[in-house]
């Protein structure tokens, strides 16, 4: 074998394989919120306790639900639930560490949502702080009126 | 708004109620088919919250061969009777013993809420089916569209606490979310049952998730076991579009699959072996209660809502 030969296929391939892996590195550092995508946003409510989950997706769609705790009994269909969740679209604005994410729930004619009419978190349409965060970390964030949270990023959707 | 649906059996109940004495059992004759189950429409009855549900009026259907008269004596349901899946199995045991001197029959009860916590029980018959056949996969039924895009709530049977949410998606997709977590899926569906409920097993998308401890103890925890009582292990399996779970008090005695089984997590056992229910035709406003849940809770059955959009 020619040692030459040998050496110009190692660096040959050494210099293929960082050409190659460019476009994908260079794609996920696009996308700030890639570290969200298979993971679960959990906030708590640090006065009232209520608890979302909130999962973005690339496509630009997002899902989030509340659990609001223990509430009286429905009395009715319609009535006080304890679970709320809504789909809707979603954008990320702003530059550095910390974004707005901006939402736009779809309509839901009929339906008022509790955690909406509180001034939840993510529960309506507008823009929200957003710092961006790896799965596993756990951190205690303020939202434009003050209140404060403690926030989870999850590995996972659930 | 009353239902036509529901003028008829109420009509009937309440002339008898008029003739019956107090505690006396009400029977409703209704030959009405419940293709078309009626909307709980008065819903909201002052002073009933919490106590839990009663039945107060009860019906059969599909009874040809026998009378409701002689149904009526077969079946003991005093008026106001605390529901519960026991009451429920009793009168299921009494009518299908009653019918086996008339040609068999596969009895199956349609419960549904007409107002806060009073129920009526319809027993629902069908004379000379003696086993319900196992169903195949099939195409949903039309009366699935009524789920699609509206939300499927389930609830406490007695307290009406709200347990779960799921979006039904036409696609054949599906979420549901609890104070655990929320999960993603696909469904299947069977063929629609002898009882007009059509099979539909969920399986559940993989997931590394784990609430975080801080927020555990705010979700439901284990079932409550009996103090002193030695640990049960639960495994459900799916067969036939039926999912069965069994309370196992020692897991070396199974056997090596029903062992890899019980080392499942609750993820990893709705992804490998779904979990299915029965559900019927019922309209955007409906209430009413699930009597073969594979994991009933209070009384042994679910309440069940369905409401507007997803919510």
């Amino acid at each position: 074998m020619n040692t030459h030969l040998n050496r110009f296929i190692e660096l040959f391939a050494a210099a293929a394989l960082v050409i190659l892996s460019l476009p994908a590195a260079r794609a996920s550092g696009l996308n700030p919120l890639a570290s969200y995508f298979n993971a679960t946003l959990l906030c708590k409510d640090q006065t009232s306790g209520v608890i979302c989950h909130m999962w973005l997706d690339p496509d630009g769609r997002y899902f989030v639900y509340f659990d609001r705790g223990a509430q009286q009994v429905m009395p009715e269909a319609g009535g006080n639930f304890r679970l709320e969740g809504r789909h809707g679209n979603y954008r990320l604005s702003g530059r550095g560490a910390t974004r707005k994410l901006c939402l736009k729930p779809d309509a839901t004619p009929g339906k008022t949502f509790q955690v909406e009419q509180s001034g939840q978190q993510y529960a309506g349409k507008g823009c929200y702080s957003l710092e961006l965060h790896q799965p596993g970390e756990h951190w205690v964030q303020r939202d434009a009126a003050g209140k404060s949270y403690q926030m989870w990023l999850v590995d996972g959707r659930g | 708004m009353m239902n036509p649906h529901l003028n008829r059996p109420l009509l009937l109940a309440t002339m008898l109620l008029a003739t019956a004495g107090p505690g006396t059992c009400a029977l409703a004759a209704d030959t009405q088919p419940l293709l078309s189950p009626p909307r709980a429409a008065v819903l909201g009855a002052p002073g009933t919250a919490g106590v839990g549900p009663v039945i107060d009026q009860v019906g059969f259907t599909g009874n040809s061969s026998v009378s409701v008269a002689d149904l009526s004596a077969v079946v003991s349901l005093p008026m106001g009777t605390p529901l519960s899946a026991t009451v429920i199995q009793e009168q299921l045991d009494r009518i299908s013993a009653y019918y086996e001197g008339h040609g068999g029959a596969y009895v199956q009860p349609s419960i549904l809420e007409t107002a806060l916590n009073h129920v009526h029980v319809i027993f629902q018959i069908h004379e000379g089916v003696t086993a319900m056949e196992e169903p195949d996969a099939a195409p949903a039924p039309a009366f699935l569209d009524k789920y699609f895009g509206n939300t499927l709530v389930c609830a406490a049977a007695q307290t009406s606490n709200d347990l779960c949410h799921m979006w039904l998606n036409r696609d054949g997709t599906f979420i549901i979310f609890d104070p655990n977590g929320a999960h993603t899926g696909h469904w299947r569906a069977g063929k629609v049952r002898a009882d007009g409920r059509v099979p539909i097993c969920r399986y559940w998308d993989l997931s590394q998730f784990v609430l975080p401890a801080d927020l555990q103890s705010r979700a439901s925890g284990p079932p409550p076991t009996i103090s002193g009582s030695k640990p049960m292990t639960r495994i459900c399996e799916t067969r036939n579009f039926r999912t069965t779970c069994t309370a196992y008090p020692d897991v070396s005695q199974l056997s090596p699959e029903l062992q890899r089984k019980s080392q499942l997590t609750m993820i990893e056992s709705r992804h490998e072996e779904g979990i299915c229910y029965a559900h019927g035709p019922h309209e955007v406003g409906d209430v009413w209660f699930e009597w073969d849940d594979p994991l009933p809770g209070q009384i042994g059955l679910d309440r069940e809502m369905l409401l507007p959009g997803q919510q």
